[in-house]
């Protein structure tokens, strides 16, 4: 399994190597920025962050969608489906390698994010004026502006797993249309149709459970409900895969 | 190895190694490439290969020594004896090729006397 | 040892592959011939699971084919299919990574004898490169079955005998290659069996060597026997 991972995060390694490269100029620039009191410095290498933070995770996700899409449909696919692994191990690195990548990602962008927050406060001048000027009149109206950070971290995991199951949904409609929609006319649509469906499916099923357990610990209901998702999308791709699959 | 597709190739690569002992390039006794290298080297199937070897023990012509390899007989007459084979062999292909020409016996035997060994290696351009 | 029975491939309302059954037993050299689209390469790939037969099966050692066999049965498609971000040693490394009978020794040996750089990309190779590289990288494993689907195209003639030795020398009596080939001349000597696919049918099996004592044919005539003057040239 290790190797298949390894494999797969060679394969998309150049959108997430170009990412890197990306945030680490931005960050460069924003530091400098700040220390070098150059404002407009600053304010770009902001902007790219949060553009590459957001666009980022966006990216990579097309990308592995990209990689599998083509693992299928091009002569490429011997590599994967002549080795002596099943569907499911082959499906298993790339959900894998792909949940590993985007919990990183999101937690290093987060952790810059916390970084530069800190920096900001501390060195850029009038933030931390502006801050205690607005805790000190949202204390006269006695709300109290405290931050549950289990809830805001448990929110950042769910947005991240969110994407995780968007990821894998395509991954099943990528199969459908390269295995029962192959050779139909509109295959293109309708595999399209079957995800924006099941999204749909998965939006409903998630709402229900939130209304039935609540933000609870963590929003652990909500959370929980995703892998479950995840991991049914997962079975049935790879049981398609594994049945029905010719490359 | 020119070979005829039409004609079992293990008898032509027996023809071929009994030439080879005839004329001594394959010395009486020497051993012989393994089954596996005699395919390579004939780029011939190798269970051809082990054919022309059980057959070319069959006649004699060489032996097996368990663990050790084929070799070539080191019997002198037999070597004698497959030399005169090839050459009947031979001449009788020339009769016979003549024959179907429809040239006379006479005529065929007096016109072997018109090659000097010299001219045909002339010929040849050797 | 590796066995289809009435084996059948679909494509909609286009039949590739038609109730073929034949049987590959180790210790001999199988030539598969047929033109174009007779339905050699389905064949090929279901016997590795590579496409799923409408109906039938290939049985491997009584196994259905699966994910298993293809630990002992090599296949060589006719398509390269290298990822092209990737240099000959590390495809090497790939199929060590995955395939137990797989040999480093024996890979960079046959590299160097077709004259392959190993760290060339495979973006980089020509055609002609990419054929020799399937077939190195085939034949460095020790399978027990070797499928190969033309390998001689698009190779040039010393590099042709190249390939005809390191066929020959992984031949031996637990191993069973089954070659697939226009080039019907050049297997002449190689092969003992010759299977015959016509328009998605088995059209005849031949032991080889008996043809040519019986009947006095080689490979070549039989083809031109059973497809008619539509027979392949050779080159």
């Amino acid at each position: 399994m290790l190797k298949l991972m390894k494999y797969e995060l060679r394969k998309t390694g150049f959108a997430k190597l170009v990412l890197l490269a990306v945030t680490a100029l931005s960050e460069l620039s924003y530091l400098l920025g700040v220390f070098l009191k150059k404002d407009q410095l600053m304010y770009t290498g902001l902007s790219v962050l949060i553009f590459g933070a957001s666009l980022g995770l966006f990216y990579i996700g097309i990308d592995s969608l990209l990689v599998f899409y083509r693992d299928l449909n091009t002569k490429q696919s011997y590599m994967l489906f002549l080795i002596p692994k099943n569907s499911y191990q082959i499906l298993g690195a790339k959900v894998l390698e792909n949940g590993i990548s985007i919990f990183l990602s999101g937690a290093f962008f987060a952790a810059l994010a916390a970084a530069n927050a800190t920096i900001s406060i501390l060195y850029v001048g009038g933030l931390r004026e502006f801050l205690e000027m607005v805790q000190k009149m949202l204390r006269q109206v006695h709300i109290v502006a405290t931050i549950d950070w289990g809830i805001v971290i448990a929110t950042f995991f769910l947005i991240l797993a969110v994407w995780l199951l968007a990821i894998v949904t395509g991954y099943l409609a990528i199969v459908l249309s390269a295995t029962v929609l192959a050779g139909k006319r509109f295959s293109g649509l309708a595999s399209f149709a079957v995800y924006v469906l099941l999204e749909r499916v998965m939006a409903l099923i998630l709402t229900q459970v939130y209304r039935v357990t609540g933000p609870g610990r963590l929003l652990a209901g909500p959370i929980l409900c995703i892998f479950v998702m995840v991991a049914v999308m997962y079975a049935v791709t790879g049981w398609i895969m594994e049945r029905k699959l010719s490359v | 190895m020119e070979f005829n597709p039409a004609l079992p190739i293990y008898l032509q690569v027996m023809t071929a190694i009994k030439r080879e002992i005839v004329t001594g390039t394959l010395e009486m006794g020497a051993r012989l490439p393994s089954v596996r290298e005699l395919a390579v080297q004939y780029a011939i199937n190798p269970n051809t290969a082990g054919r022309v070897y059980r057959e070319l023990e069959n006649e004699g012509i060489c032996f097996t020594r368990r663990g050790m390899g084929t070799f070539v007989t080191e019997d002198a007459q037999k070597v004698a004896q497959l030399k005169e084979a090839m050459a009947d062999e031979l001449a009788r292909q020339y009769l016979d090729g003549m024959r179907r020409l429809g040239i006379t016996r006479e005529e065929a035997l007096r016109r072997l006397g018109r090659f000097s060994p010299v001219s045909v290696l002339e010929e040849k351009g050797e | 040892m590796l066995e289809c029975r009435e084996i059948t491939k679909k494509y909609g309302r286009k039949t590739a592959v038609d109730q073929v059954s034949f049987c590959i037993e180790p210790g001999h050299i199988y030539a598969m011939l047929g033109p174009n689209g007779s339905g050699k390469t389905t064949l090929m790939k279901m016997a590795v699971s590579l496409v799923k037969p409408t109906s039938g099966a290939f049985y491997y050692k009584g196994q259905p084919v699966g994910v298993d066999s293809r630990r002992e049965i090599a296949y060589m498609s006719t398509e390269p299919y290298f990822y092209n971000w990737m240099s000959a040693e590390d495809v090497g490394r790939y199929y060590q990574d995955f395939f137990e009978d797989f040999s480093m020794e024996t890979y960079h040996a046959l590299l160097e004898r077709m004259e392959l750089d190993p760290r060339t990309k495979t973006k980089a190779f020509s055609s002609g490169m990419m054929a020799k590289l399937k077939i190195a990288v085939t034949m460095a494993r020790r399978a027990k079955v070797y499928l190969l689907d033309e390998p001689l195209n698009g190779i040039d003639l010393l590099a042709r005998d190249e390939i005809i030795r390191s066929i020959l020398e992984a031949a031996n009596r637990d191993v069973a290659l089954v070659i697939s080939s226009h080039l019907v001349d050049e297997l002449e000597k190689v092969v003992d069996t010759a299977i015959f696919i016509r328009e998605s049918r088995l059209a005849d099996v031949c032991e080889v060597e008996a043809l040519r004592i019986m009947q006095g044919k080689s490979v070549v005539d039989r083809y031109r026997e059973i497809y008619g003057h539509g027979g392949e040239q050779t080159c």
